[in-house]
């Protein structure tokens, strides 16, 4: 088999290519798989120390605590202690405020009790007169104004008394009246009656004894009147 | 147009007190509608409905009219005019204290005819409560001739 050497040539540059090609990948290649393993070995240190650091920040609070509390305790029973103490002193202070206040208030009341009365008695001293005085007018205006209501009194119960007899006298009038208006009926009512028995009476004895003819005169007779009284302008 | 004529005495012949006549009104509309509704003549229908009495009226105020008796129309009309004529009788109430027989129905009726010269109906109204006399009413107009009343009068002048 023959060859051509401008092929040949061309297939031996392109084999030497390919070994370049292929060495630097393999150099590649190796390069990645170090860094890869560096990485690797980076990340296992970094997490070994966060676990050392959060072991430390652990401790160191947990250090931290048991002062704090320590400390805590030691302040509460100092604490106590000046409450006690302060608390005596506060009671003794009171005691004393309170005490020496009931003295002062003593002391101005029976002040105030003493002026208060002497100012009272120079009122009085002042005004007594003044009130003996009005009530002196007091009770002469109540005298006099009683004195005219009782006059009122007396001419109201006299002109009362008057009305009321001529109220009576109107009265007994009226009734008068009245009585002989009732008699004038009753008396009415009984002519009524009297006359009504009489026509009964007439009626039972005049009524069935009138014979026919004397009924048909006396209708007759009637129609003759009531022709002369013009009832029969037909 | 026939014209028909009634005397006075022809109606009062016919009909004398407001009873009869309403009666007899009553019976005229009751032929004069039976005149061409019902078989058989028109002397059957009269005769049928109207009393003997007031059947002989009739017949001879027919008569007088020149009223056939076979001609239904004829009788109709006629019937219509007596109906007319009798409702414009006047009326006057007579208030008895006793009940009148046709005998004093009769002579009242003359009374009216003689002494006023009109034909009237005479509504007969009976009221023992006034003894005697009469109560008359007519044309709106009420006098009191009765026996009570006279003696009313009497008892009140102090006469009794």
């Amino acid at each position: 088999m023959f060859i051509d050497p401008a092929t040949l040539s061309i297939l031996i540059t392109t084999l030497i290519a390919a070994v370049i090609v292929l060495v630097i990948f393999a150099w590649q290649l190796a390069y990645f798989r170090e860094k890869e393993r560096d990485l690797a070995g980076r990340i296992q240190r970094s997490e070994k120390r966060s676990e050392e650091l959060l072991e430390h920040a652990h401790h160191r609070v947990r250090s931290i605590l048991e002062k704090t509390a320590e400390k805590a305790d030691k302040m509460l029973l100092e604490t106590e202690y000046l409450n006690q103490h302060l608390t005596a002193e506060v009671d003794n202070s009171l005691k004393k405020i309170v005490e020496s206040h009931q003295q002062l208030l003593s002391q101005n009341s029976a002040d105030f009790f003493t002026t208060y009365h002497k100012e009272l008695e120079e009122v009085k001293q002042v005004y007594m007169p003044e009130i003996t005085r009005m009530l002196s007018d007091i009770q002469k205006t109540t005298e006099r104004e009683l004195k005219d209501f009782m006059s009122i009194i007396v001419k109201e119960t006299v002109e009362g008394q008057s009305i009321i007899g001529k109220k009576l006298d109107t009265e007994f009038e009226k009734t008068q009246k009245q009585i002989q208006a009732y008699k004038d009926t009753q008396i009415q009512k009984i002519d009524t009656a009297i006359s009504k028995m009489v026509v009964r009476v007439a009626e039972d004895v005049v009524g069935k004894t009138i014979a026919v003819s004397d009924h048909q005169a006396l209708v007759l007779e009637a129609l003759e009147k009531a022709k002369q009284e013009g009832m029969f302008a037909l | 147009m026939t014209i028909y004529t009634l005397t006075d005495q022809d109606i009062m012949q016919f009909v004398k007190t407001k009873s009869d006549m309403q009666s007899l009104l009553a019976t005229l509309r009751q032929i004069s509608e039976s005149l061409f509704n019902v078989k058989g003549t028109s002397i059957e229908r009269i005769a049928e409905y109207l009393p003997y009495d007031q059947q002989k009226v009739f017949l001879s105020l027919c008569k007088k009219n020149a009223v056939s008796i076979g001609d239904s129309l004829s009788i109709q009309k006629f019937i219509s005019f007596l109906i007319d004529t009798l409702e414009k009788v006047p009326v006057v109430t007579l208030i008895l204290s006793f009940k009148p027989h046709q005998g004093t129905i009769q002579a009242f009726s003359d009374w009216f005819l003689t002494e006023i010269h009109h034909p009237v109906i005479l509504d007969i109204v009976v009221d023992s409560m006034i003894i005697g006399g009469a109560i008359i009413q007519c044309n709106g107009i009420s006098k009191d001739f009765s026996l009570k009343r006279r003696l009313e009068l009497k008892y009140q002048a102090n006469e009794l």
